[in-house]
């Protein structure tokens, strides 16, 4: 029963992206990825929605849902319209699976069978270990969902300068989706965060498989997305319900979005405005995304403005801040109205910063943990990765691509972000490292390993017939 | 010569490798293995991790201490909360599982109910202005304000 709760937004994204890509999206090689992308980012947009419903009309009562079915249906029609027209007019067809080897059978269900190990694994933790999520979880998002759903008119109160261990300046995507949910069902039941978690958790997963069939052929998408079963913690941070994993999976989409971007150019300017709402989902999620959205304006900006400097260029650039709007604009008016200054500005003031950014120990500091942690990640998963690389080689043509340099610096600049923020933190550093580094890498991870199986070569055997090809 | 004898044993491996997971290069063993062992490894650790669990999650153990007093409680109401806990958790646990009651930390300033979560002390404590009005085992006490 609680699984119908998504299906909402579900609904919502999923018409989004077949008014889009009218005829592609409804291609059943292409049903994953319109599903799950449309999922979340049905969850950014109502959990915007029911948010700026809490500020205008209090509690959302029968009129809310009404008005979410009202934007079901309009988009509905919309989309049928646009299916309807799209008949006459097949030229831009776009995003089919690459059908260069054919699947192997065996390595479809060998994922499959990992996948229901995983996700059992999933339910043992969450349902039963830790029902409530660790820490941050309880402590943060489930905490304010609590208080937003028993505040009645005082709902405001999770802002409070008293629940300042709650960090009121973060986004509320999470905590939002969770109340929704709530409201629907009429009580606090600890089954919604984890079924959220459990969505995103699996939808990274199945958001790299799908990406990487389109790009690469299904046999890579099913080998990718059998690596990221590897990385157990990654599906451990998952049961934790902490934001990072929602915060990785819009972080992956906008990074997988700007990938087809390059190879289906006809849609450029709808994948760029899907892109901006995936990176304001991001944004939306957790603070960190807003450091992700400033980069990505930046090298944005840098690529499509200075380097390229097309009107086209310049029209997909505007297409992505078209697509920022909905979702930054109510992040920004819960930023002015509502959330108190972070504390990496609240509890710092300049010469405290400028005296940590010239403490050369501190960035030596931080240097060592951030090595030790990316190369001990996950046992050291990422030799595995350099083995697999040193053994398959570089698929010259995708590594070669101009759109590849952008995304591996987008990633880069996001990890010296982080860099910085530690570098100016005003708790204890090696605490501050040692509770915060780890998540940070999971932000990047499925981006990571998408980019990484993205440029490199198959592990397909060919047939004769696709040698003679 | 060495050569020779290496590329026979290459050509034999792949032959085997094709006859078991036909249609994948060696290389796909890399991944293959590991995910087969270290998936399935997870979920048996898992399993057992909740037999063999020797205490139970803190917030569901905090849920079960303090229902009985959550009934109690006036709902949204600013309450005082008192404890001799060391763990830094205490609090924010207990700010969680009360909630929509919502508690300051502390006797000020000063409210209508009072909570003492007291884990150590077997005396029941007394509180300036305030007078017990119910014990719920497990250290949990309401106290209520003297008009």
């Amino acid at each position: 029963m609680d699984i119908l709760l998504i299906i909402t937004p579900c609904l919502i994204g999923a018409l989004i992206i077949v008014s889009l890509f009218p005829y592609d999206s409804l291609r059943k090689a292409n049903l994953i990825l319109t599903v799950f992308l449309g999922t979340g980012l049905g969850f950014g947009i109502t959990s915007a929605i029911i948010f700026l419903w809490l500020v205008i009309y209090g509690q959302p009562n029968s009129y809310y849902f009404l008005a979410e079915f009202g934007l079901v249906l309009l988009l509905f029609i919309f989309a049928s319209y646009r299916i309807s027209s799209s008949k006459y007019s097949q030229s831009d067809s776009i995003i089919v699976s690459n059908d260069d080897f054919n699947t192997v059978v065996w390595l479809k269900y060998l994922f499959f069978i990992l996948l229901i190990f995983s996700m059992g694994s999933f339910a043992l933790k969450a349902f039963v270990h830790d029902p409530h999520g660790k820490f941050d979880a309880w402590l943060m998002w489930n905490l304010k969902a609590r208080l937003l759903f028993h505040g009645g008119t005082q709902w405001s109160y999770v802002f409070s300068k008293d629940l300042i261990l709650t960090s009121p300046d973060y986004p509320l995507l999470l905590s939002a989706s969770i109340f929704r949910m709530w409201v629907i069902i009429g009580t606090d039941s600890i089954a919604v965060p984890i079924i959220i978690a459990g969505f995103f958790t699996f939808g990274s997963i199945f958001l790299i498989l799908q990406g990487l069939s389109i790009l690469r052929g299904q046999n890579h998408g099913y080998l990718a997305a059998i690596f990221m079963l590897i990385a157990t913690q990654y599906l451990k941070l998952g049961t934790y319900q902490y934001a990072d994993i929602p915060l990785a999976f819009f972080i992956l989409t906008t990074i997988l979005l700007l990938t087809l971007k390059e190879k289906y150019p006809i849609a450029a300017f709808r994948i760029m405005f899907l892109a901006g709402l995936t990176a304001s989902c991001a944004a939306w999620t957790k603070n960190e995304g807003l450091l992700f959205l400033a980069l990505i304006i930046l090298v944005l900006t840098i690529v499509n403005i200075i380097i390229k400097k097309q009107r086209r260029s310049i029209i997909e650039f505007f297409f992505f801040l078209l697509g920022l709007t909905p979702i930054l604009s109510t992040e920004m008016f819960f930023k002015l109205r509502f959330a108190l200054p972070n504390d990496l500005f609240n509890l710092n003031n300049l010469s405290n910063i400028f005296s940590y950014l010239v403490q050369l120990d501190r960035y030596q500091q931080i240097f060592l943990k951030f090595a030790k942690k990316v190369f001990l990640f996950n046992d050291g998963i990422v030799f595995l990765m350099v083995v697999y690389l040193l053994f398959s080689g570089l698929d010259k043509d995708f590594f070669n691509r101009r759109t590849l340099s952008p995304l591996v610096t987008l990633l880069g600049l996001l990890f010296c972000g982080y860099f910085l923020s530690f570098l100016i933190s005003p708790y204890d550093l090696k605490w501050h490292l040692n509770s915060a580094l780890y998540r940070l890498i999971i932000h990047i991870w499925p981006s990571w390993v998408f980019l990484f199986f993205l440029c490199t070569k198959g592990a397909e055997r060919l047939t004769v017939n696709e040698k003679r090809i | 010569m060495f050569n020779g004898q290496l590329k026979i044993l290459k050509f034999y491996l792949d032959s085997v490798l094709n006859r078991f997971l036909p249609g994948v290069k060696g290389i796909a063993l890399l991944i293959i293995l590991p995910a087969f062992f270290v998936v399935i490894f997870y979920f048996l650790s898992n399993l057992t991790e909740i037999f063999t669990a020797e205490e139970n999650d803190k917030v569901v153990e905090y849920e079960k201490k303090f229902a009985p007093l959550k009934e109690d409680l006036p709902r949204k109401a600013v309450v005082n909360y008192v404890t001799d806990h060391t763990e830094g958790y205490d609090f924010s646990i207990a700010v969680y599982v009360l909630v929509p009651t919502r508690i300051i930390r502390g006797l000020k300033p000063q409210q209508n109910y009072l909570i003492a979560h007291y884990v150590n002390k077997t005396k029941t404590p007394k509180f300036e202005g305030y007078t017990l009005k119910r014990k719920y085992g497990n250290g949990i006490m309401l106290f209520e304000r003297n008009n």
